[in-house]
């Protein structure tokens, strides 16, 4: 090292002005690249919250109940909404007093769950199976209080039939049923426009996992039995984010003839329902009513998220709630069903009504894996 | 010693300004929205330093940012923009998961003293391959760091998607198997039983320190920064830039990959397939390290910061103070709003010029951006 050198590093106090530039230009491609990872993840605008919220907690006799939320946030319009609209209908119709706390990252989980036990809440809720390990672990240090995991079985790994917590499951195969008989019957008909007639729809699941294929055994099922000589074609898009993979099979599926399409991909399937929309044929939602899409939404097959947390609420605030079970949601409990049905479509909604009877009143047996 | 002798005190002027301008803005915005702001920054505080178990939040919170924020730091000393810190993250977590997952041969502590090296590792491949493309074919670190994101999420989603090398036998979901106990960061503090600070922060202390070290008091940090301020004058005078921004990019991303590895080893019980695209410790680094002014001591102030205003977002909504879903996008607002006002820190330069003119002489010459 000679002096010449460290005579440059003594310039650094004579350079503010680039300082500035620089330092201005890092915070400008720092802001962007923020608001790209912003958009690219908490997508939708908010749209508002559903009306008034709970504001104060005076004067609620009902249970105490914390509500994790996933990463999705509160604005998913899916899950998380949905759960917090449960919560919503509780404090409004038992007096519940509930507090949400949404998730900035996964290793908010577990603190999150930690701060509702060590409130000692009578309830609290995990939104979605990535927080199984961490309500297990919560739960298990913390059995005085009562949890609830939605759409995750209390059975599996890694939970052991805990006293304390409840899992909050769906017939799924019911819902996707509806939605393979209204696309059944659609199919059967032929009218709607952008139907090319070769009686073909088609459904992508996101992952070989239970939920997925309870959804899909029972949209084949449905179709089959409401149009003869209807072909499913289903796919694996092996993946629940990437919108273009969803996008890819749906392309896939269409130029085989499917003009109606069944998502069950979350997130990724949005790409498979776009894909849809360009082609000018149909699709169909999954998890929450997704007739916000557009007209393109023939219907959705929903799982009603906000029922199951409002029933759970209750019985914990009855004195009957069980831990170690799950809790079946089917249409029967109002546990699932169909979303909206297109305005181009409303002809069938008696049709599906007495299906949604039979399968109300056990006429009809589903399965639960697909063919 | 000499870290406090040379500590300025008009460099510690602007973030200090940014972040009180920056919570006005909240406060106004929460009176703008119809709510109580006094109350709602009652809860923050509550929520960030209220008790001990908030301070422990706090602390977990931050660990891994400091170090992400460190990582950004290092590479912009060199001169070199590291916005891979997602990328690097990933791989670090990714290795330190597996090891701590299937290495239960390593007796005792060096199962997690190996997890974390193994992260440092493979984050530092990760960062120099950006540094070597720079050198080798001009390729801008900004988008190669970028891309390289892409590519290392990506490849954790093949790694634990359904099938993948990594993906737990027998199960149904895209996650590994559970980490042994041994591979995970032992705890030291408890001050309640479900908030547990792990080493991490020690750690993020000690790779603070060595950062510190590292380029005050070394022959390479002396070359790094010299290349960071003028690459052609420390070409001429006789320095490797490439050595130099390949050894840099290597830090930074090592850095980064024990942020990944301390929070996934310190918090979380397995690696999901489903968290690799939406972890944030990358980005906030460069808000770190941005609010830090590029200095070591200053990424741990700004880390604390940052992790305390996520805990207060906690507090916020503990106290059903704002709306739901309010808060963390509150916070998400004042984050943003420190940085900008960061960046622009020659509003408030100006601001003190005059203020400062007004009182008695102007200090000769605008400070420097802080030294070490």
């Amino acid at each position: 090292m000679s002096s010449t050198r460290a005579d440059a590093a003594q310039a650094t106090t004579t350079r503010a002005p680039r300082w500035w530039r620089t330092s201005l230009y890092v915070a400008l491609v720092a802001a962007l690249a923020f608001g790209v990872v912003g958009c690219g993840k908490r997508g939708g605008t908010s749209g508002g919250d559903s009306g008034g919220d709970s504001g104060g907690d005076g004067g609620g006799k009902g249970p105490t109940v914390g509500l994790v939320t996933d990463l999705g946030g509160l604005n998913d319009r899916s899950f998380n909404a949905l759960a917090n609209k449960g919560l919503e209908k509780a404090e409004s119709d038992l007096g519940a007093q509930g507090v949400v706390i949404e998730s900035k990252s996964a290793s908010d989980y577990e603190k999150n769950l930690g701060q509702f036990a060590q409130q000692k809440k009578d309830l609290t809720v995990g939104v979605g199976f990535l927080m199984a390990d961490s309500i297990n672990n919560v739960a298990t240090k913390s059995t005085g209080t009562k949890f609830a995991i939605i759409d995750y079985s209390v059975k599996d790994d890694p939970f052991k039939s805990p006293a304390n917590v409840r899992g909050l499951i769906f017939s799924e195969q019911e819902a996707g049923y509806l939605a393979g008989a209204l696309a059944g019957m659609v199919e059967q008909e032929g009218t709607l426009k952008g139907l090319n007639g070769a009686k073909v729809v088609s459904a992508i699941g996101g992952q070989k996992i239970p939920p997925v294929e309870k959804y899909l055994a029972g949209y084949q099922a449905g179709v089959k039995k409401f149009c003869t000589g209807c072909k499913v074609l289903i796919d694996y898009s092996q993946d629940f984010i990437d919108q273009g993979k969803c996008q890819d099979r749906a392309n896939a599926q269409m130029s085989k003839g499917s003009d109606i399409v069944f998502q069950v991909a979350g997130g990724c399937g949005l790409g498979a329902l776009s894909a849809v929309k360009a082609k000018g044929v149909w699709g169909i939602g999954v998890d929450a009513d997704q007739a916000y899409l557009g007209a393109h939404i023939l219907t959705s097959a929903v799982k009603n998220v906000d029922v199951a947390v409002f029933d759970t609420i209750k019985a914990v605030g009855d004195g009957t709630f069980q831990g170690g079970s799950d809790g079946v949601y089917g249409l029967k409990e109002d546990g699932v069903g169909l979303g909206e049905i297109a305005p181009a479509a409303k002809q069938y909604e008696t049709q599906v009504a007495t299906v949604i009877a039979d399968v109300k009143a056990g006429k009809v047996t589903i399965p639960t894996s697909p063919k | 010693m000499n870290l406090l002798r040379r500590f300025d005190p008009e460099a510690a002027l602007v973030p200090v300004l940014a972040v009180v301008a920056a919570m006005l803005v909240g406060m106004v915005l929460i009176y703008a929205i119809g709510y109580d702001g006094i109350y709602a920054y009652g809860s923050l505080i509550n929520g960030a330093v209220g008790s001990q178990s908030a301070i422990a939040a706090t602390m977990l919170r931050a660990a891994p940012i400091i170090l992400t924020g460190l990582s950004v730091m290092i590479a912009f000393r060199a001169g070199l923009f590291n916005i891979g810190g997602t990328g690097q993250a990933i791989m670090g977590l990714l290795v330190a998961g597996t090891i701590a997952t299937h290495f239960t041969f390593l007796p005792g502590a060096s199962h997690w003293i190996v997890a974390l090296v193994g992260a440092a590792c493979a984050g530092g491949l990760w960062g120099a391959l950006a540094g070597f493309l720079k050198v080798a074919r001009g390729a801008n670190e900004v988008v190669v760091t970028i891309m390289l994101n892409y590519v290392a999420i990506r490849f954790g989603e093949y790694l634990l998607g359904l099938g993948g090398p990594l993906q737990e036998k027998g199960s149904d979901n895209p996650s590994s198997a559970l980490f042994a106990d041994s591979g995970r960061l032992p705890k030291i503090w408890s001050p309640d039983p479900f908030t547990e600070v792990n080493i991490g922060i020690i750690v993020a202390l000690v790779v603070a320190t060595f950062a510190w070290f590292l380029v005050a008091r070394t022959s390479i940090g002396f070359q790094i920064r010299a290349v960071g301020l003028q690459p052609d004058a420390a070409e001429y005078g006789g320095m490797s830039v490439t050595k130099v921004t390949v050894i840099g990019m290597f830090m930074a991303g090592a850095f980064s990959g024990l942020g990944g590895a301390v929070q996934t080893l310190g918090e979380l019980d397995r690696l999901q397939k489903s968290e690799l695209s939406v972890i944030q410790i990358g980005f906030a680094g460069i808000a770190v390290a941005l609010l830090g002014r590029n200095t070591a001591l200053g990424c741990v102030f700004a880390g604390l910061l940052m992790g305390a205003l996520d805990s207060g977002a906690v507090g916020i909504q503990n106290d059903n103070a704002l709306p739901s879903g309010v808060a963390t996008k509150l916070i998400g607002v004042i984050q943003g709003v420190i940085v900008l006002f960061v960046g622009a820190d020659v509003i408030f330069r100006r601001l003190s010029a005059r203020v400062a003119g007004g009182f008695g002489k102007q200090r000769a010459g605008p400070a420097s951006g802080g030294v070490a």
